[in-house]
């Protein structure tokens, strides 16, 4: 026998109906007439019945409790840790149609996220602040976003970035790091390859400021629309304008 | 005889295997890290596995995040029992000493509690309200009614919804 033929299905009439029961018998002595008229509803069907064994498990359940100390357990206001769980859970909620995206609360209050795409798959995220992100094959990212910042950390693989104004009330910059340095999005879209040891951007729309990883002195660098280059920790490659086919692959299914 | 299997079943605790193998380590240290208490991370490592195991799942995309999903629902649960307990134990140290139940007894009742708690959770706050008036504390529909600022209608219609939920939830 199969596990899933134990214990049928309950039948939504005969739940609504028992609990219109019991709230008729929570009021008040049901008369003669209604109890009899009780009795032929509860054996009148195998629903009915089964709705019924029910109430009476709620019954028993509920009664016989130590009346003063279950209202006060029970009628307990809401606590905040488990309030701040909530808007947690909603939030992540929010997010989940686009992926089983996880969300850690970590030391610093910041929220983290990993996201991943396999060889060969192509996933698209929209992040809390509504800003779009495009996952190519192979690709790996953090997100980090707190009150100072919005950081994508590229671990691996290109992203393309459509960034968003930011919804909170002092706006944060939008930034991309990998392990060759910091972009910071200024109003834009853009694509960052990590081909270690370099990076590749390229700005399709508004501009990004670069700064490298191994070498504070030098001066940041930014990259308008229509341009593209390549830096190691250390150093830029020279500016170049974007290939006609940047971001092609973000339109590929 | 055996029962037959489901056909992804041998899947479902491959999957399971390899997630737990591959990521258990990690969700602990996450949960202890965020309680700041190895027992309680461990326990609710554990309850996220077999939440996931009676899912039948057959295929995670993203392991950590799936994980970190079914973990933070398994939290606000925790979360809620902890406020529980402490308000359960504030609640008998008020009570006069010949009222105060035996061990046995109010660790039943505390079960109890912590079942009715969650049956009546997602209920709006006036509706449960409603319902634990006249459930526990014996109040006519009248006297919820004046007492919540409500028409008797209303209160009656808030109790059968908080019956409904009971009986969909009951075990």
């Amino acid at each position: 026998m199969s596990i899933f033929a134990k214990g049928a299905a309950l039948d939504p009439q005969a739940l609504e109906e028992a609990a219109e029961w019991l709230v008729r018998w929570s009021e008040r002595e049901l008369n003669d007439t209604e109890r009899a008229e009780w009795e032929h509803w509860k054996t009148s069907s195998p629903e009915r019945q089964q709705a019924w064994t029910r109430a009476q498990m709620l019954q028993s359940r509920m009664g016989g409790l130590p009346q003063a100390l279950a209202m006060s357990v029970l009628d307990r206001p809401d606590s905040p840790e488990r309030r701040a769980a909530m808007i947690k859970l909603a939030l992540l909620l929010a997010v989940l149609p686009i992926s089983w995206s996880g969300w850690q609360l970590s030391r610093r209050q910041q929220w983290t996220a990993d996201y991943r795409s396999t060889v060969g798959e192509r996933r698209e995220l929209t992040l809390a602040d509504g800003s779009r992100i495009t996952l190519n094959t192979d690709t790996a990212i953090d997100v980090l976003f707190d009150a100072e910042q919005r950081l994508i950390r590229l671990r691996t693989g290109e992203i393309m970035v459509q960034t968003a104004v930011d919804p909170s009330t002092k706006p944060r910059p939008f930034l991309v790091a990998t392990a060759q340095g910091s972009m910071q999005a200024l109003g834009t879209r853009f694509s960052v390859r990590e081909r270690e040891p370099r990076t590749h951007l390229a700005v399709l729309e508004g501009a990004v400021k670069i700064v490298l990883a191994g070498n504070r002195q030098t001066q940041p660098m930014v990259i308008n629309a229509g341009q593209r280059t390549d830096f190691s920790a250390q150093t830029f490659a020279k500016v170049s304008p974007t290939d006609r086919n940047v971001g092609a692959w973000t339109q590929a299914c | 005889m055996s029962d037959a299997l489901p056909a992804d079943n041998h899947t479902h605790l491959r999957v399971i295997e390899a997630l737990y193998s591959g990521h258990h380590g990690w969700l602990y240290e996450t949960l202890k890290k965020k309680l700041g208490n190895a027992m309680d991370a461990a326990d609710l490592a554990q309850d996220t596995f077999t939440r996931v195991l009676a899912s039948k799942v057959t295929q995670i995309e993203q392991p950590r995040a799936y994980l970190s999903c079914v973990a933070k629902g398994i939290l606000i649960n925790w979360y809620q029992r902890k406020a529980l307990e402490r308000a359960y134990l504030d609640a008998l140290a008020r009570l006069p000493a010949q009222e105060v139940p035996s061990p046995e007894l109010r660790l039943v009742v505390l079960e109890t509690l912590h079942q009715i708690d969650a049956m009546l959770d997602s209920l709006a706050p006036l509706v449960k309200r409603a319902f634990l008036l006249s459930q526990i504390g014996g109040l006519k529909y009248e006297a919820i009614a004046q007492k919540l600022g409500v028409s008797l209608i209303t209160v009656k219609r808030y109790m059968k919804q908080a019956f409904m939920q009971c009986l969909l939830l009951v075990e």
